[in-house]
């Protein structure tokens, strides 16, 4: 018996608390408005109230979101990055267009920036993907080594075709079998070549 | 009829792509099919479809990629607030749970826990064998609905008893939106109906749930595996291992899942053998099997459980009943018969003196008409199409080979013991001591015992209303008579383990009273288990019925030393402890008169 246990249990409590936060946070209808900026390029918003303003006190605030692809496009993992831009000496009048161009103009910049701030998260999620498939990979292999290949032996008879029949069906769900063994081994080796998707601004908000 | 518009070379459907389809605009959240055919499953961006998932079939559908709006867009404050609140709830960090947020659960940390190992690559193989009622159900739920958000699998499979079926697919389609098929002859047929000829039903299934019973049989089962399961969830795992049909099918299907796993609350019955089976299940080249095995002291979760052991002193017609079966073993010790075969009658026995009486009149029946009840008919599942059936609680056949060569002895011995068993089942102290019981506690309570034919003996002594479960009833009639149960609120649940396994009852009640002691420990504390769940508010009773003065004390030292094995293997429960609160309620009086 090769049992193996693991001790996940102080992981756990603090994954449970993100759940109950996220919970928590979530209002009905968010979703609907994530949707649509799935469905938009930048929102970007103006804050008018004096207390954020304040808090903000002139910085630029950037959401940006880095996404993990397989190369099917599947999300393996994503990870926000915020962002605050000092705009204390830049011009007053921010509007649509100088924001556009100003991000235009600061995308470089901006990106490399993003590219910094997760690029430990970049290597662990490498580490995961390739110990995940690796796993999966070798099971999967076994299955396919193990796939049933042992003949049945069947004694046909001079007018009965059952046995022959028999042998040709067996023959066929066999390399049914293994043909998707392989197939299924080619797809959790192709989902394990995860690339990252340039960062993506979701969110400005002007002081 | 029109002809379907031709796909473009360059219209390649990429998850997270934009497209127009029906004038609206969606993303494509998922596409399956080859080039000539594919699924693609749209999730809707602009109202009235805003969040909704819809499946399109291309390219019989018009669907058109769109470029992403390259520019920024200005919104209102609420809506730019209420996306960053979406977008942070749905931020998950590396290795964590994305789905488990929007299931319908209370999330609990030792119910993630299995499923953040499997995203985590710790195993591909788990045995979840929590204490009954820990959530088992929803653990195996997180971790399907957690692999199918992520695109890592896409077939799963289900395996349960048939009393548990249902149950199964209301579990996965209120709590995880995953809406699994529920698997038997009928609606396969109904599915098979609607496709050309030659297309396996099974092959359609992305999500099924099927009674081991009815997959196991040989008719059913090449054509259940004849394409691989990415994901086979084995329910009672216990009883799917070794060398048994059910074994044989879990096995040759887990073997070929990418992802297998074991859910059982009582993985170790004291027998090594049988637990190295277990482990086996599924096992392609000796890799490692993840195991969590979690106590409700562990878990901090749960109400306070008390066992009482009732000593139900026997009548002089019970003990004489014990006496004239051992003078039949001593008989067939003496003409050299293996008396192991017998032990099945001091097992009916124990049960009830009706059990016994039934065995006998059986034998005696046989014995009459000079014919070996060895020589039956192999039993065929026509009565039973759907597999929904059970019948592990029906009276068990003549031991094959029991019996003396004298037969005129063996009719004497037996007309003996038939008719003291008879005068014996017409006053049952056990049966008589659960009327004082009930007649006490004056709240909903489930009676355990291991045959129908004891069953059915009780519920008419009982006099009084009662509900009745047992292997043999329908799908659907088993629905009703619980639905009753559970509007009952002094009802009385009679049921046997076959019938009951599984079933959770915790909400409704939260007395069990074994009429007898099961020779498996784990038995013991699968029935007990049915109200001692996660969500039960009150203190959990347990009542062991045991008589005194009979092998039955002997049986409960037994359990004691295999629990306290399986306890040193596994951490097992100890469903007998707590002795301390032996019950002084119903039969100090019958003790001391």
């Amino acid at each position: 018996m090769n049992l193996k246990t693991v001790d996940l249990r102080a992981d756990a409590i603090v994954e449970a608390e993100r759940l109950n936060r996220a919970r928590a946070l979530m209002v009905k209808g968010d979703e609907m408005e994530l949707a649509r900026l799935e469905g938009d390029g930048t929102w970007i918003a103006r804050r008018r109230k004096n207390r954020l303003r304040r808090r903000l006190s002139g910085h630029m605030c950037l959401i940006w979101r880095v996404v993990f692809e397989d190369p099917s496009g599947h999300v393996e993992e994503s990870m926000l990055v915020p962002m605050l831009i000092d705009l204390r000496g830049a011009a007053k009048a921010r509007s649509l267009e100088w924001v556009e161009s100003f991000l235009r103009q600061a995308e470089d910049v901006l990106r490399a920036r993003v590219d910094v701030e997760c690029k430990d998260w970049r290597t662990r999620v490498t580490h995961l993907v390739t110990a995940c498939s690796s796993l999966r990979a070798s099971r999967q292999r076994a299955i396919a080594g193990r796939s049933d290949r042992s003949r049945r032996d069947s004694q046909p008879g001079l007018f009965d075709r059952r046995a022959e029949r028999e042998r040709q069906t067996f023959a066929v769900a066999t390399a049914e079998t293994e043909r998707a063994a392989v197939q299924r081994l080619e797809a959790i080796l192709g989902a394990a070549q995860v690339a990252l998707r340039p960062a993506r601004l979701l969110l400005v908000l002007l002081p | 009829m029109q002809i379907p518009p031709t796909r473009r070379d360059n219209d390649v459907f990429r998850p997270g792509d934009l497209v127009l389809a029906r004038r609206a605009r969606w993303r494509i959240v998922h596409v399956r099919g080859d080039s000539d055919c594919q699924v693609v499953t749209l999730r809707g961006l602009v109202p009235p479809h805003v969040g909704l998932e819809r499946r399109f079939l291309a390219p019989f559908e018009w669907i058109q990629p769109i470029a992403r709006t390259p520019r920024p867009k200005c919104v209102r404050m609420p809506a730019w607030r209420r996306a960053l609140r979406a977008l942070i709830a749905a931020d998950s960090p590396l290795g964590s749970l994305r789905a488990a947020g929007s299931a319908r659960i209370d999330l609990l940390p030792h119910q993630l826990e299995p499923a953040m190992a499997i995203l985590r690559g710790l195993g591909t193989r788990l045995l979840i064998a929590d204490e009954v009622g820990l959530g088992k159900t929803i653990q195996a739920g997180l971790i399907a609905s957690e692999l199918l958000a992520r695109g890592a699998i896409e077939r799963v499979l289900v395996l349960t008893p048939p009393g548990l079926r249902d149950q199964w697919l209301q579990e996965l389609g209120n709590r995880f939106a995953i809406a699994a098929t529920g698997a038997d002859g009928a609606a396969l047929r109904r599915i098979a109906a609607s496709l050309p000829i030659g297309i396996n039903p099974w092959h359609t299934l992305t999500a099924a749930v099927a009674s081991i019973d009815y997959i196991k049989r040989p008719e059913v089962l090449p054509a259940a595996q004849s394409r691989p399961w990415d994901l086979v969830i084995i329910d009672e795992a216990h009883a799917c291992a070794g060398n048994s049909d059910r074994g044989e099918a879990a096995h040759a299907l887990a073997a070929t899942a990418s992802f297998v796993l074991l859910l059982s609350a009582t993985p170790h019955n004291g027998d090594r053998e049988s637990f190295s089976a277990l482990c086996a299940t599924g096992d392609v080249e000796q890799d490692p099997l993840l195991v969590f095995r979690r106590t409700r002291a562990e878990v901090r979760i749960g109400a306070a459980r008390h066992v009482h052991i009732v000593r139900v002193k026997a009548s002089r017609d019970e003990m004489r009943m014990h006496a004239l079966l051992g003078r039949y073993r001593d008989a067939l010790q003496a003409d050299g018969v293996d008396t192991l075969a017998a032990s099945v009658l001091h097992k009916r026995a124990l049960s009830s003196a009706w059990s016994l009486a039934v065995s006998v009149e059986r034998r005696l029946s046989a014995l009459a008409v000079e014919k070996r009840t060895t020589e039956t008919q192999m039993a065929l599942p026509l009565g039973d199409p759907q597999g929904e059936l059970v019948a592990a609680d029906e009276a068990p056949p003549w031991p094959e080979g029991l019996g003396l060569t004298d037969p005129e002895l063996e009719r004497s011995l037996l007309t003996a013991l038939h008719q003291r068993a008879h005068s014996a089942a017409a006053r049952e102290t056990k049966v008589h001591a659960l009327m004082k019981l009930l007649r006490r506690v004056r709240q909903p309570a489930v009676v355990f015992t291991e045959y129908r034919d004891t069953l059915q003996h009780v519920r008419l002594a009982l006099q009084g209303p009662a509900f009745i479960l047992h292997g043999g009833l329908t799908r659907d009639e088993r629905s009703a008579v619980l639905s009753a149960f559970a509007r009952d609120s002094c009802g009385l649940l009679l049921t046997t383990d076959a019938a009951a396994e599984g079933l959770n009852l915790h909400h409704h009640c939260r007395l069990v009273v074994n009429l007898e002691l099961p020779w498996n420990p784990m038995r013991i504390e699968q029935r007990i288990g049915r109200v001692d769940r996660i969500g039960q508010r009150r203190t959990v009773h347990a009542f062991h019925l045991v008589a005194a003065g009979t092998g039955e004390m002997r049986l409960l030292a037994h359990l004691r030393a295999r629990v306290s094995r399986a306890k040193a293997d596994l951490g097992a429960p100890d469903p007998l402890d707590d002795e301390r609160h032996i019950a002084r309620l119903v039969m100090e009086q019958e003790r001391n008169r």
